[in-house]
């Protein structure tokens, strides 16, 4: 059976839409497995909580070559797989939260929220868009004033 | 004698020259010592060719021998990709109409991805939303690492803590 030119354009064309969409994961709704970190620098040598550990060494020797502080300490850590096109919640702590949703691909949309010590309300602090494919690692930091900082590590759960 | 006179002898002593040329070679050869030396010259010098000159005897005839010589030169001369890319643009016309097919699929695809999709953007594009907040984002791209860090504008110097 031979298609004419017409069918032939309207097959190619059919196939070429076919692998655009099957190949573009915000159609195929599949999850994404995060990891979220929260990690407090510091020039300590141990916490005050006997239950945060220190962070593996591959990453506290990335830290150490761009922030000052000697140590790195898990506060929290939070496993969960993020849905294609809605929120998910990862609370770090009673002053940090994350909503992260998946836009498919390997970008994510993060907001985060902070509350002071002193503040009853939570706000937004800031939220982006970040192409996170799986290796890349995404940073949200800040700087307590005890002159230790604080961090919210993101990366792709292997 | 000058070259065009030279010429002249050379021609006349090939019995190459008629009539009013030939007249005007012969007045000289009588008249001027210098041409009459330079006929002896040539004349000399053929004869050495002639007694020298390897005879070559031709199997075809000279018109097929040089045409022969004519078609090697050429084709020593032409460019070796030049017989691929007549079959290239054979190929090309002759699929022309699946090419063009293939470039509306292709610019489909591009659409779906672009317009349908979405999503195919920046890496990385941070906001802040606090009014109290600052931001400074830093990019390794050989580490893979997005770093944003967040900081209190209320707070003097309180960004420059690391």
């Amino acid at each position: 059976m031979r298609l004419g030119f017409l069918h032939r354009t309207t097959f190619v064309a059919a196939f070429c839409l076919g692998v655009a969409f099957s190949t573009n994961s915000a159609f195929a709704g599949d999850d994404k497995k995060l990891e979220v970190l929260l990690i407090w620098g510091t020039n300590q040598e141990k916490s005050s909580d006997p239950a945060h550990k220190k962070v593996d060494s591959a990453t506290s020797r990335d830290f150490k070559k761009v922030y000052k502080w000697e140590n790195y300490f898990v506060i929290n850590r939070k496993n969960a797989g993020v849905e294609a096109r809605k929120k998910t919640e990862f609370k770090m702590s009673d002053q940090c939260r994350l909503e992260v949703k998946h836009l498919g691909d390997d970008r994510f949309e993060v907001w985060l929220w902070g509350k002071d010590a002193e503040a009853v309300k939570e706000e937004a602090v800031c939220k982006g868009k970040q192409s996170l494919p799986k290796g890349e690692r995404l940073i949200l930091m800040g700087l307590n004033e005890n002159e230790s900082g604080w961090f919210v590590l993101i990366r792709h759960k292997e | 004698m000058n070259e065009q006179e030279q010429l002249k002898l050379q021609a006349y002593l090939d019995g190459e020259l008629t009539g009013r040329d030939r007249r005007e070679v012969t007045a000289w050869l009588d008249a001027r010592e210098d041409a009459r030396a330079m006929l002896t010259n040539l004349q000399h010098v053929r004869a050495a060719l002639r007694g020298n000159e390897p005879e070559h005897r031709l199997d075809c005839t000279r018109e097929f021998y040089w045409q022969n010589i004519a078609r090697g030169i050429e084709s020593a001369f032409q460019e070796p990709g030049a017989g691929v890319m007549e079959l290239v643009l054979r190929w090309l016309r002759h699929h022309l109409r699946q090419l063009a097919t293939a470039g509306i699929g292709m610019a489909l695809v591009i659409f779906a991805f672009t317009f349908v999709a979405g999503d195919v953007q920046a890496d990385s594009e941070w906001e802040v939303l606090h009014p109290d907040t600052g931001m400074v984002n830093y990019r390794d791209y050989q580490n893979g690492l997005t770093v944003v860090m967040v900081y209190d504008r209320s707070t003097p110097g309180f960004a420059k803590g690391d």
